[in-house]
């Protein structure tokens, strides 16, 4: 084949062309949500996500009252009844973390809709102020990046439809996604632990999980049934 | 008599759609079944037990619902049920379990969520087991396993070591990654391509 003047601009953009296919159909279904992250990431408007998931949140001012009733022990509980308890994939709150830059949606459930809007409740854990773990999953590269600035003695609050939680950060370690003792989900009084994957800035997968554990400093606890009620 | 009408109609709105939000809190025949997802199963001589992750699922679940005492108690029984077969299987754990076995315990899930129109599946990919309410609203994923009083590690049904599906994977996926390395590639060729046309060429 002859190479003259035309070859030299023709064949490039051939191959460009040949190559921007190839992988447009390779990797079509994989792009969709890196797309819609980046379009988290940049978008100087507001997303609209209706479509994908049920979003009960309706934020409880500092200056509202919630309706509660008074336990046994004199302590007031936020009403049952006026709790809309969030299905597995609703967005019924948000986390706000100043010292770490981060403010994001929270969803009942970890699923995929959920971490690429927001972060995710654990199913297998609590809300917050039900009396127990509240485990908080969120993706490295987007909404928990800033969880490499946490340290002890910072402040992250939940906002929930039925009242604001405030916890303080105890502490922050690395360990690995298998160690079941990086979290009590038994436990029996609230607490929160979030977590990212480690080191923050790597591509690909990890095997280590970074963890924020806190403990509750404000909210109210949501009314439960007496044993034998 | 217009406003009246429309007073009462909007009212009438808000009133159902309080009656469709349910309130957080389980009742007493939802924590009969809680109670019995709590006690354990004999396997091979060890009493092993459902992850705490798993019976707060099932009590999350309870928290949107309202169980009736019927329901509750179909339940109750396919449950006792599906712990017989287990400890009739000889298994140590439900990895150990045959692909027969296997099968028949997915059968007697499927007989679980029956009372509230629900559904059961199997991922054998990831080996996980996804439970649906009647709505199509996932109530329970997780790798099946049982552990042992204060143990919270076992293996799956593929013969992996997992936490049941607790942790999830937070970074940048595998996808990604392959993108990346596709993408390096493809500069490299386009690169590689202008240099065979210019050393042609010169």
């Amino acid at each position: 084949m002859k190479v003259g003047g035309k070859s030299f601009v023709i064949l490039p953009i051939i191959f460009c062309i040949g190559i921007f296919a190839v992988l447009y159909a390779a990797l079509a279904p994989t792009m969709a949500p890196i797309v819609s992250i980046a379009g988290v990431m940049f978008s100087d408007k507001e997303a609209d996500y209706s479509t994908e998931y049920k979003n009960i949140f309706v934020p409880v001012s500092e200056s509202e009252t919630v309706e509660t009733v008074t336990n046994a022990e004199g302590e007031p509980e936020v009403k049952a009844e006026v709790v809309q308890y969030p299905n597995y994939g609703n967005q019924f709150g948000e986390i706000l973390i100043p010292d770490c830059g981060i403010e994001c949606p929270l969803f009942m459930g970890d699923g995929d809709i959920a971490l690429s809007n927001g972060v995710g409740i654990y199913y297998g854990s609590f809300v917050p102020g039900y009396g127990g773990t509240t485990m908080i999953a969120g993706h490295n590269n987007t909404f928990f990046n800033g969880l490499k600035f946490a340290a002890a003695g910072q402040e992250i609050t939940i906002r929930t439809s039925y009242g604001n939680y405030r916890y303080q950060i105890r502490e922050t370690a690395v360990k690995e996604a298998l160690d079941t003792t990086a979290y009590d989900l038994s436990a029996d009084y609230d607490n929160l632990v979030l977590y990212t994957c480690y080191p923050f800035d790597e591509i690909g997968l990890t095997s280590q999980r970074f963890f924020v554990y806190a403990d509750l400093v404000e909210g109210i606890t949501i009314e439960k049934p007496e044993e034998g009620e | 008599m217009k406003k009246v009408v429309s007073i009462f109609a909007a009212l009438l709105l808000v009133a159902i759609s309080v009656v469709s939000a349910f309130a957080a809190d389980v009742n007493a025949n939802e924590k009969k079944v809680l109670d019995e997802l709590k006690t354990s199963v004999k396997m091979q001589g060890t009493d092993m037990y459902w992850p705490d992750a798993f019976v707060n699922q099932a009590e999350n679940y309870f928290n949107t619902i309202d169980m009736t005492a019927e329901q509750a108690d179909k339940i109750l029984e396919v449950i006792k049920f599906g712990k017989s077969q287990l400890e009739a299987t000889g298994a140590k754990n439900i990895a150990d379990c045959t692909t027969a076995q296997k099968k028949e315990l997915m059968a007697t899930l499927v007989k679980v969520m029956a009372p509230v129109n629900g559904t059961a599946s199997y991922d054998k990919a990831t080996g996980e087991i996804t439970l649906k309410s009647e709505k199509g609203e996932v109530i329970f994923k997780a790798v099946p396993t049982l552990v042992a009083k204060g143990g919270g590690k076992s293996v799956d049904v593929n013969g992996k070591t997992t936490d049941g599906g607790v942790i999830k994977t937070t970074g940048a996926s595998a996808n990604t990654m392959v993108f990346v390395v596709v993408g390096a590639a493809a500069v490299l060729a386009i690169a590689g391509g202008v240099f065979f046309v210019v050393k042609k060429r010169g």
